[in-house]
């Protein structure tokens, strides 16, 4: 079971899980079948744009970009403590487990959309490592909650010194061979979930943004909003019952602390002024307007 | 360890010593170059792992595209394979469709024979590199493969392959080209083509991974790297040389080239070998004939 201080961190993941459904939805409906190539490539770029952030957060800290510092030390990472992992090998140059609950599949499966996961999962993770190791590492993804009996998902992630290049091996490994080191702890507190999970998002839609944008042209940025727009509804609808569960009012508070976007889009990490107009209008708008609805 | 001469025929068992001597080939020279050039013969094996997984898979490629085959999953682990069939692999086959191949490989006789002869780190090397490169080769690059449960792995009970290949990842023009349902015209496979066999299959196999390790360790490194494939070799051919005179009294055979031909994967005279016509580059045949053969004779007494 997990505390009662970790149930917002919980909503903030399932919030963004909201968000990713949707602005995938919202693209499905508008594109067909040719849109799954933007969810994939989407997707992937999110990933990258993750891993390299979290090589260089390590590299100013003067930490060693590999494996066990990714896992154990995530910075601008937020890790929902409901996820449950089976660690089999873990050192510096190997991550292998078991995931044994995720909640972004609980809560994909839950609202009918766990044909997104796959899409994610293929890609999202590996192109977290892909960019964290400098493209030479590997990410592979063996089983899947999703396929019929099989009940985890298994994750081999892979950065062997000698694929990376001579002058990138000081700032990752502490040497040629890795020594098995402790498991990271199953909850790993995050000094700001809101942030964090706000930085994913936006990630996500400015992903989504340049490979629409890249497939179909500007115009075609209209299925994010609509992406948005369906997302701050399914949230509200979502945190009311959450309230009931939490005996507290749905209202600014409370939304300022479950959601990472909330009524009044704050722009904290600089993104351009038409992606946070994106957010501000479709977003936290529509979930003002819907929290007036609720109260 | 199972006793193999009580359990199988001696076509099987010809099989079975062809894929014991190709699968030590690679691990011993592997381990050399690790144990004589440190991380950048690690390094090194991996690439020459890579480019041998990556010429097996375009030439597979290349053999379905003749026979006007789909490059899809279901017809690369189902037409053709280059792998011989050795008996005592056992799988579970989960799923196989034309984007995906979901199996559980439950018997590898590779990683077995690695783990028992100390080399379980090469055929980790060799799981890591080799099969990525292989499938995503095949299909031009696009294959995603999933092998994050190996019997190389330390604590994995099986292998769990998820290698898949999304009609969303590929550009237009390769569409028709890897799944029917769009190429409207299409009149289907235009012949059979022929599982490989275990002298020819491991043969070529073992030629070619040894050959781009000549390769990658000629472009990285001078005399040193030479040094290190001469004393890969020689390892070798004693390996060899040993495990031929087990199998020969095993199975109650003479000793002869005719045995050895059947049984050990390269030919016993190179010159007549028509692999080499493609791959003798980088002096490799010239290195196999100075530093393996003459060993192998002389342990053989042939």
């Amino acid at each position: 079971m997990n505390r009662i201080d970790q149930v917002a961190t919980q909503n903030l993941q399932d919030c963004w899980s909201i968000v990713y459904k949707n602005l995938a939805k919202s693209i499905l409906q508008v594109r067909g079948k040719d849109g799954e190539v933007v969810i994939r490539r989407a997707n992937h770029l999110c990933g990258e744009k993750m891993g390299q952030m979290e090589r260089e957060n390590y590299l100013k800290e003067g930490k060693l970009a590999n494996l066990q510092t990714y896992f154990t030390t995530p910075v601008s990472r937020c890790i929902d403590p409901r996820f449950r992992i089976q660690w089999q090998l873990f050192n510096e140059q190997e991550a292998v487990f078991d995931v044994i609950t995720c909640p972004i599949y609980d809560y994909l499966l839950k609202t009918g959309a766990k044909d997104l996961m796959i899409s994610f999962c293929e890609e999202y993770h590996h192109g977290c490592i892909m960019a964290y190791t400098k493209g030479v590492g590997q990410c592979t993804f063996s089983e899947n909650f999703v396929y019929m009996g099989e009940n985890s998902c298994r994750f081999g992630c892979y950065y062997r010194p000698s694929n990376a290049k001579a002058e990138d091996r000081p700032a990752s490994f502490s040497g040629e061979r890795a020594q098995e080191a402790p498991r990271p702890e199953a909850y790993i507190p995050c000094e700001n979930p809101q942030k964090a999970f706000a930085l994913w998002g936006e990630m996500l839609l400015t992903s989504y943004m340049q490979e629409i944008t890249a497939r179909y042209g500007e115009a075609a940025i209209c299925a994010l909003s609509e992406g948005l727009k369906a997302a701050a509804h399914e949230t509200i609808a979502y945190l009311k019952q959450r309230t009931i569960s939490l005996r507290k009012p749905l209202d600014e508070a409370f939304l300022a602390e479950h959601t990472f976007w909330g009524t009044q889009f704050a722009n904290q990490f600089d993104l351009p002024e038409e992606v946070a107009k994106l957010i501000e209008i479709n977003y936290c708008r529509t979930l003002k307007a819907d929290l007036a609805r609720y109260q | 360890m199972e006793n193999i001469y009580e359990l199988y025929t001696p076509e099987e068992l010809e099989m079975i010593h062809n894929s014991d001597q190709y699968t030590m080939f690679y691990a011993i020279m592997g381990q050399q170059l690790i144990d004589e050039l440190g991380i950048e013969g690690e390094s090194a094996l991996r690439e020459a792992t890579r480019r041998y997984g990556k010429d097996r898979g375009a030439y597979r490629r290349q053999r379905h595209l003749d026979a006007n085959v789909k490059i899809n999953m279901k017809n690369l682990f189902s037409i053709g394979s280059d792998l011989p069939a050795d008996p005592r692999f056992h799988g579970d086959q989960l799923r196989l469709i034309p984007e995906e191949r979901n199996t559980h490989t439950l018997r590898c006789p590779m990683a077995e024979l690695w783990i028992e002869e100390g080399y379980r780190y090469v055929g980790r090397l060799y799981c890591e590199e080799f099969h990525p490169a292989c499938y995503s080769s095949y299909a031009f690059g696009y294959t995603k493969v999933g092998l994050a449960k190996t019997l190389t792995q330390i604590g994995d009970e099986y292998c769990a392959f998820n290698i898949v290949l999304r009609q969303e990842d590929l550009p237009e023009e390769l569409k028709p080209v890897c799944f029917e349902h769009f190429d409207p015209y299409y009149t289907g496979q235009t012949h059979s083509i022929p599982k490989a066999e275990a002298k020819t299959g491991f043969n070529l196999l073992t030629l070619r991974v040894y050959y781009y390790m000549v390769e990658v360790v000629k472009e990285r490194f001078g005399q040193e790297g030479i040094d290190a494939l001469i004393h890969g070799l020689e390892k070798a051919a004693h390996y060899a040389a040993d495990h031929l005179k087990i199998a020969a009294e095993k199975m109650g055979r003479t000793l002869d080239v005719a045995f050895v031909d059947a049984n050990y994967p390269l030919y016993w005279n190179p010159d007549e070998d028509p692999v080499w016509e493609q791959y003798n580059r980088h002096g490799a045949k010239e290195l196999l004939k100075e530093a393996f053969y003459p060993i192998l004779k002389k342990d053989l007494g042939l």
